[in-house]
């Protein structure tokens, strides 16, 4: 709570309603795309957290890319991005989207090493591919760093 | 039709124009060098004349050997069952410059897609008719537009950034 500041109580509501009621949209770019649809099956079941899978970016609040982002895929990406409306958060899962993973820079040519060269992201999510249980221990560590309590930036020392 | 008639027909039907027919290791493949200014003819020959009925072309891929670039054309004769590999090389004029050689997607038409791929990685210009046309640039459909080099190239070397992105990633 060091860096956080106070607002009032509409400003926890909004919050509240934020962290609360995900409405998502996945970029699916290779195999970790699979893994969100795990996610919000019926075994791990992420609508209860509030999130619903949409098919528009206008009309959602967070955009989960997962898999290689090449430099033809590159721009399409970030026009994708620019369509969603403020507020709006970025997850990325696998190690694809994290860093280039295994088709890093000096492997591949033709892949973008990192989706946060093109768009900011809030959350990564490590993984080849990460479990469902990792997407949504990274979707909790975003509804807390909504909430004010930044798990995600505490110092390790 | 077995190995040996086959063998026997093509250097019947293609004496000149061979430079090597030789067998496949164990298979029963054959594989036939020819020069590339003649594969458009040997193409014709081998998808027309009845007794060798090359009608399918089952699989084409180039392969870089040093400077040269080896075009092989694998190809099936559905009614005999028979299989034969096509092979010719070209040189392109520098390590950078492009390579020029026929295309044969008239006589197959399948190979065009194959085609315009290896010309756009390998950086190679497929020419209808009998001399290449005055084609400087390659249509880049697979490689963003504006990439330069051809990636698959064994001296190609990665560029260090692209569209503003820089291609390293961060913290190394």
């Amino acid at each position: 709570m060091e860096s956080s500041i106070y607002d009032s109580t509409l400003g926890r509501v909004l919050r509240w309603a934020r962290y609360s009621s995900f409405w998502y949209i996945s970029v699916g770019g290779g195999c970790c795309a699979d893994e969100p649809l795990h996610t919000v099956g019926c075994r791990y079941d992420l609508e209860r957290f509030g999130c619903v899978p949409q098919s528009e970016p206008r009309q959602v609040d967070l955009l989960i890319v997962n898999g290689v982002i090449t430099y033809k895929a590159a721009p399409y990406l970030r026009a994708f991005y620019d369509q969603m409306l403020a507020p709006k958060y970025v997850m990325s899962i696998g190690s694809c989207a994290n860093c280039g993973g295994p088709f890093s820079s000096d492997i591949s040519y033709s892949v973008v090493p990192g989706i946060n060269k093109i768009i900011p992201v809030d959350v990564y999510v490590p993984g080849c591919p990460p479990r469902p249980e990792a997407i949504m221990n990274g979707l909790l560590s975003l509804q807390e760093k909504i909430r004010g309590h930044h798990r995600t930036e505490k110092k390790i020392n | 039709m077995d190995i040996i008639e086959l063998k026997k027909r093509l250097t019947e039907a293609l004496s000149e124009k061979i430079l090597e027919l030789a067998q496949l290791g164990k298979g029963r493949v054959l594989s036939v060098w020819v020069e590339a200014k003649h594969i458009n003819e040997v193409a014709l020959l081998l998808r027309n004349e009845s007794y060798l009925g090359f009608s399918v072309l089952e699989n084409f891929f180039v392969a870089q050997l040093d400077s040269a670039f080896l075009l092989s054309y694998y190809l099936r004769a559905p009614k005999t069952g028979m299989e034969l590999i096509l092979r010719a090389s070209i040189v392109p004029p520098n390590p950078e410059g492009l390579a020029k050689a026929p295309s044969i997607r008239e006589v197959w038409p399948m190979a065009e897609h194959q085609e315009r791929e290896s010309a756009e990685l390998f950086g190679i210009i497929f020419y209808l008719g009998l001399s290449p046309a005055d084609k400087k640039e390659i249509k880049h459909s697979f490689l963003p537009p504006g990439w330069q080099g051809f990636p698959f190239r064994k001296e190609y070397k990665f560029p260090e950034s692209f569209s503003g992105i820089q291609h390293q990633r961060d913290g190394l």
